[in-house]
């Protein structure tokens, strides 16, 4: 009986799929493309970031991504409450063998440069904010799982990440409302001295481009790296077994 | 069609991976299988032209998720049972 109900739902799913993906407008033709052609001739000249995606994600839709720190910070809260009042006892927990603690000890320097490479360079190349600090997050995790949590604590404590996650928040927010006088979520600093040089058609890129967007990926990567990082250190140290 | 070709073979894998990641009694060899399907999924995304996307694939679905499946097994059991 679960059986067929179990297939009955696969083939209804399935064929919605298959349907779905028959009448699918062909990749690379939008059927409106108005939006599209202005965020194309216009984006560059307006926000003076040379990555179209970056200058949509944190200057004509800087919503959405608030939205989206906001969900992480509450995730991250969500994560350190539940995990605070854990119970039973701690769970010993081994470090791994030489040979993974050897390639932890060369590659991860390397993963948070690339990392932050990814954060400062937002407003150039594919990446930004987000994606940065996934990268630079995943080197804590290589170390937490290599070494064990207590070698572990000199270096990343908790009460530095948190501190570091609400200042990445307050410092994005803080960014969006400095452009009040016009709108929330201006770029005030475009055109201007600082950040502000507005490059013309196409070019290698230039760090000093692109008004509040570097700084807002600067601020979104601290408070993701850290967010991600204190979830990690909080499943790790808190990972308790369940009372026999 | 050099690149359908490709497509083809990414999607294909992504398929057999993701079956495998629920077939297996073995919880690690799972989640190894998942961040595989993660990480081609994110060569996928690059030949559709979104780095962007790609980016965020690779760093948190098979990076940061491979770890977290991790570090909860290591807190239960590596065999799935019944």
């Amino acid at each position: 009986m679960n059986k067929k109900i179990g297939f009955l739902a696969f083939a209804v799913v399935f064929v919605f799929l298959f349907l779905s993906a028959m009448y699918m407008h062909p990749f690379g033709e939008p059927n409106e493309k108005d939006m599209d052609n202005h965020f194309i001739e216009k984006g560059q000249n307006d926000t003076g970031a040379n990555n179209i995606v970056t200058s949509v994600v944190f200057d004509y839709r800087g919503y959405d991504t608030l939205g989206e720190a906001t969900v992480l910070f509450t995730a991250v809260t969500g994560v350190a409450v539940a995990f605070s009042m854990a119970y039973g006892k701690k769970k010993e927990m081994k470090e791994m063998s030489k040979i993974v603690r050897t390639v932890t000890n060369i590659l991860y320097s390397f993963i948070i440069i690339f990392g932050f490479y990814i954060i400062m360079h937002g407003h150039l190349t594919p990446g930004g904010g987000f994606q940065g600090g996934a990268v630079v997050a995943s080197a804590f995790a290589l170390l937490v799982i290599s070494y064990s949590a207590l070698k572990i604590k000199g270096i990343l404590k908790k009460e530095n990440f948190s501190v570091s996650e609400c200042s990445g928040l307050f410092a994005f927010i803080a960014l969006a409302f400095l452009g009040i006088s016009t709108a929330f979520f201006y770029n005030f600093l475009a055109g201007g001295t600082v950040f502000g040089n507005i490059p013309a058609g196409i070019n290698p890129g230039d760090l000093n481009t692109g008004g509040v967007i570097p700084l807002m990926n600067i601020a979104v990567g601290v408070e993701v790296l850290s967010g991600i990082g204190l979830i990690i250190l909080y499943m790790f140290t808190y990972g308790k077994e369940a009372k026999e | 069609m050099i690149e359908d070709f490709a497509q083809i073979m990414v999607l294909l894998i992504i398929i057999s991976t993701a079956y495998l990641a629920i077939k297996l009694k073995d919880l690690l060899g799972a989640v190894i299988s998942l961040s595989i399907m993660s990480l081609l999924l994110s060569l996928e995304f690059y030949i559709l032209q979104a780095p962007d996307v790609a980016i965020a694939e690779a760093g948190i679905g098979a990076g940061l998720t491979t770890a977290i499946y991790v570090l909860a097994i290591r807190g239960t059991k590596r065999m799935e049972e019944g």
